[in-house]
């Protein structure tokens, strides 16, 4: 409340100082936006506080240059305006304003304009015009100033004042120096083309096109750093301007009347619209953009799934083995034990299998979990053979059960790739579960599968894996990595599409092909880590 | 629990841990046993001593697993042969050889139930006919 009292005594203070020649109205009416900034970051039932604080700021700042009752019109009337902008606001379903859609800039603009052109027939200057007080100016000029003025000072200060109290400052601390240094240019840059733009002689004028090279550092801002670092920056722009303008610099005192300031007004919104929307379209990009990652990771893991769904059979398979040591050794101990045969070696033979055997069952359940877990990406140096190894371990069963015999052949001495391990690893899963299901419709004793890998030049590692089933369905090669085709008669037919997706987001390359001796051959490349 | 003293009890499973765990289990009750990594050796060693019982895991790895099921199918005729295995689905290669057997156990298989079907195994030599059960710990 304290920072909003000064604020407006502040803002009214810039709006008084910088007048119509001739008037009483403000070039821009900034004290309007605080209002209308506070009045929408409080809830309604502290308006009256809102009101009392800025009731008094209006007071100490107006009190001696306008009689009482004036003082209090406007007092009135400033709340109403306000008032009755969150109310269109809220009607208009854009708040709480974040200025990053589209949508919202489009209907603050308008709002912003509208309503305080409805509220310029109330004012007292417009009565006082209309009733012949006041005979500068025609009634519809200061109708329009009025409006412009206001519409200046909503446009220019409430989306940062918005935006500005709702920024998370603990953000700040994880601001790279790269990120503070282009800040930093950003802002140099605006205030090095503002100071020629608006602080030249008049000559300047007579070249209008000068002031549009103050759009690229406006852009820059918007673009690389969103909806409030492009209003502070338009706020900044504006704020040159007046002061040159004030100065009797710049483009805007080509002729000294009150056309030059409306001129000046006009160039406030049009800058602030095209900046605004830039960074509000950025910004909804973003959002997309950061959905449909989510939606990646998330069939990523529902992949996952799938294929765990699909071992499913073979995992328990796997469990049950230690779990039949376990139970036949504890039994034949208790056997022993009560027997009164005491055989202390072969007890201690018999509690070293069971530890053994829960130890590989732990391994089982632990490679798995490691596998399903839902967790962010994380690129890292890793061994090709790493992954082969533990794609085979955990396919382990299902290989075994369907009768394949496997070869691999990965040489350790491979240089390393950047990547996900658990991604990698399920794109490799995938491909080796996919070829030994493909091979249940041949005979036992050609059922086999080939992994291997080799360095492809001196910045790629290829893996391969080989199959001897029926082969990709001839002219539907592409159509295998389409989302949802599938020759199984279960799957969601994702895995390849996946994996594709998974390996061109590493640098690399997916693709499948007939072996002309017989089988599918898939390779996918990945490039070398640098590192 | 009724010991099984004096029989001789092969069994084959290619998991070793697996293996020496049943081994150990029949010898505590006074079995004597053989073990075998595959049926093949076991066929193999069959020309030497017959056991009274095989326990046999359904799954035959390797190129001629079904050949030696077709095999190990014949001999079941004459050796009492218990299948143990470690697959949810009821397989092909599961009911086929358990057409055969005395009995079909899923592992992992209790003691009470694994000595039961010996006993009934050994004790049913030469009546003929099958007994398929499926372990009641699943």
């Amino acid at each position: 409340m304290m920072l909003l009292g000064t604020g407006y005594y502040l803002a009214a203070f810039v709006g008084i100082g910088f007048r119509f020649q001739h008037s009483s109205i403000g070039v821009v009416w900034p004290a309007n936006a605080l209002l209308l900034s506070a009045l929408l970051l409080s809830p309604r039932k502290k308006w009256w506080m809102v009101l009392a604080v800025v009731a008094l700021s209006h007071t100490l700042a107006m009190g001696d240059l306008v009689p009482g009752w004036r003082v209090a019109w406007q007092i009135v009337g400033n709340f109403t305006l306000t008032a009755a902008m969150v109310e269109v606001l809220r009607r208009c379903d854009v708040l709480p304003l974040h200025f990053g859609s589209r949508r919202q800039i489009l209907v603050f603009m308008a709002v912003s304009f509208l309503v305080p052109a409805v509220y310029a027939f109330f004012t007292p200057s417009v009565a006082r015009t209309l009733l012949g007080f006041e005979s500068v100016s025609s009634p519809t000029a200061t109708i329009l100033r009025v409006t412009l003025s206001n519409a200046a000072g909503l446009l220019l200060v409430a989306p940062a004042v918005l935006l500005a109290s709702r920024y998370d400052l603990r953000g700040l601390a994880d601001v790279s120096v790269a990120r503070v240094l282009e800040g930093t240019a950003v802002a140099v840059s605006l205030l090095l083309v503002g100071l020629l733009v608006f602080f030249s002689g008049s000559d300047i004028a007579h070249s209008p096109s000068v002031v549009i090279w103050i759009f690229p550092p406006l852009l820059w801002a918007a673009v690389q750093f969103g909806p409030l670092a492009a209003s502070l920056a338009i706020l900044g722009v504006a704020g040159l301007s007046m002061l040159g303008t004030a100065s009797q610099l710049g483009p805007f005192i080509l002729d000294r009347s009150a056309q030059g300031i409306v001129s000046l007004q006009l160039f406030w919104p049009g800058i602030w619209l095209p900046v605004m929307l830039l960074a509000a379209v950025i910004h909804e990009w973003e959002l997309t953009e950061n959905a449909l990652e989510e939606q990646r990771k998330q069939l990523n893991h529902v992949s996952r799934v799938t294929t765990v769904g699909e071992l499913s059979g073979a995992l328990a398979h796997e469990l049950r083995q230690p779990l039949t040591s376990i139970l036949a050794n504890s039994q034949a101990a208790m056997r022993l034990l009560s027997e009164q045969r005491i055989d202390v070696a072969e007890l201690r033979n018999i509690m070293a299998d069971i530890a053994q055997q829960d130890r590989h069952a732990a391994g089982v359940i632990a490679r798995l979990r490691a596998f399903l877990t839902k967790r962010e990406p994380r690129c890292e140096s890793l061994s090709v053979e790493g992954v082969v190894r533990d794609a085979l371990a955990l396919s382990r069963s299902a290989i075994d059960l369907a009768g394949v015999e496997v070869e691999s052949w990965v040489p350790e001495t491979l240089p390393q790739v950047r990547g996900d391990r658990i991604q990698l690893l399920q794109v490799v899963l995938n491909l080796i579960v996919n070829g030994c299901e493909s091979m249940h419709v041949v005979p036992d004793r050609d059922r086999r599968l080939r992994v291997w890998a080799m360095s492809r030049g001196e910045d790629q590692v290829q893996i391969t894996i080989a199959d001897r089933g029926p082969g990709l369905p001839a002219g539907r090669e592409r159509m295998l990595f389409e989302p949802f085709f599938t020759t199984k008669d279960h799957g969601l037919g994702l895995g390849l599409a996946i994996g594709r997706s998974i390996i061109a987001a590493h640098g690399g390359r997916l693709w499948g092909e007939n072996n002309p001796a017989g089988g599918a051959i898939f390779h996918l490349t990945l490039p070398v880590s640098q590192s | 629990m009724t010991p099984l003293t004096g029989a001789l009890i092969a069994i084959v499973d290619d998991e070793e841990g697996v293996r020496v765990a049943l081994q150990r289990l029949c010898h505590a009750y006074g079995a004597e046993t053989l073990g075998f990594p595959s049926v093949a050796q076991l066929l193999a060693a069959l020309a030497d001593r017959r056991p009274d019982c095989v326990i046999v895991d359904a799954h035959i790895p390797g190129p001629n697993g079904p050949e030696l099921r077709e095999k190990l199918r014949a001999r079941a005729g004459t050796i009492p042969t218990i299948v143990i295995t470690g697959r949810d689905d009821d397989a092909a290669e599961v009911r086929a050889l358990a057409a055969g057997a005395r009995a079909c156990l899923r592992k992992p298989v209790d003691a009470d139930i694994l000595l039961d079907a010996i006993h009934a195994a050994i004790s049913a030599d030469g009546a003929g006919g099958s007994t398929t059960s499926f372990s009641a710990t699943d």
